[in-house]
């Protein structure tokens, strides 16, 4: 059996991934191997949500990812730069595969279909029963105001696609990968479309003189 | 508070300002910045637009987080092989 060498200099890993045959099948299962015990260890050691599944299942969740991220890894050579270590370059790439993963298991009911048209998610009115103790009935026509404000900003600022992303990414939670796919985009573009949905509202609000300090008061208060 | 309103709010206000860093600029950076990292740099000074991306991107910091647990049980011997 060819000894195992697991510690290659740049050009040595380069050499032998790009080449064919035999440098190249050792290199792959030596990378392979070790992007494996990384994710391993952060999906035993770090992933409360994970804490469920055997150590059985775990690494055959790492192998799995170490496998989609050694292909990944050999199908973007050309942009490795020589910039780091190469295994630490490839090492990030490991961790964009198991997290996008685990994003996509989260999230895997997740439907934008399911989410509703702008602002409808809001309470309906101030409810003014709700708090410990009652508000002032200006008090409930300023939140009342302020909440169609909103409403109005939900609906008219934003593209219905702005805020169904919007809504999912900050309310729901789910992962931009997930949203990204469910959109047909990539995450970068629905980064910037999530981004520009954001400015918007925060200036349309600082236009109508209402800060972040002065909304959380406003709601806070019970 | 209404946990939504409170969530909707939130995201508004904290945005960070046109021309800061995207996620795969934030994402592509990493391996380069290991080297600093791992001598105990803080990034809020080597890149301070990176940090701030981190600071209101809790996807990239979900990731940067992964990385850096990753690089350093590799850096301390913590990823063993397994006939070792
Ligand atoms: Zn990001």
């Amino acid at each position: 059996m060819a000894e195992r060498i697991l510690d290659r200099t740049n050009d040595e890993w380069l050499a032998a991934l790009q080449g064919a045959g035999e440098a190249q099948a050792p290199a792959l299962d030596d990378l392979k191997e070790r992007l494996q015990r990384g994710i391993f260890y952060y999906l035993s050691r770090e992933r409360s949500d994970l804490s469920s599944l055997s150590s059985h299942e775990l690494e055959q969740m790492s192998e799995d990812m170490a496998q989609d991220a050694t292909l990944r890894v050999l199908n973007n050579l050309d942009s490795f730069r020589g910039d780091s270590m190469f295994t630490t370059w490839a090492t990030r790439i490991a961790v964009r595969v198991a997290i996008s993963d685990l994003r996509r298991a989260r999230y895997k009911d997740f439907s934008l279909d399911n989410i509703m048209a702008d602002g409808d998610f809001l309470p309906a009115s101030a409810n003014p029963l709700m708090g410990e103790r009652p508000l002032s009935p200006e008090r409930v026509t300023e939140r009342n105001e302020v909440l169609g404000k909103i409403r109005a900003a939900l609906s008219e600022v934003l593209t219905d696609r702005q805020f169904r992303a919007l809504y999912a990414y900050a309310v729901q939670g789910v992962s931009l990968d997930v949203i990204a796919e469910e959109l047909d985009t990539n995450r970068n573009a629905l980064y910037k479309l999530i981004h520009d949905a954001r400015q918007k509202l925060r200036i349309y609000f600082e236009n109508q003189g209402l800060s972040m300090d002065y909304l959380i008061n406003l709601f806070g208060e019970s | 508070m209404d946990e939504k309103l409170r969530k909707i709010i939130e995201v508004i206000f904290t945005t960070h300002e046109e021309g800061e860093m995207d996620c795969p600029t934030c994402h592509e950076n990493l391996h380069r910045l290991w080297s600093l990292v791992e001598n105990g740099a803080e990034i809020s000074e080597i890149v301070p637009a990176l940090a701030a991306h981190l600071a209101c991107c809790p996807e990239c910091k979900e990731e940067y987080d992964a990385f850096t647990c990753i690089m350093r049980a590799e850096q301390q011997g913590l990823t063993s092989p397994p006939e070792a």
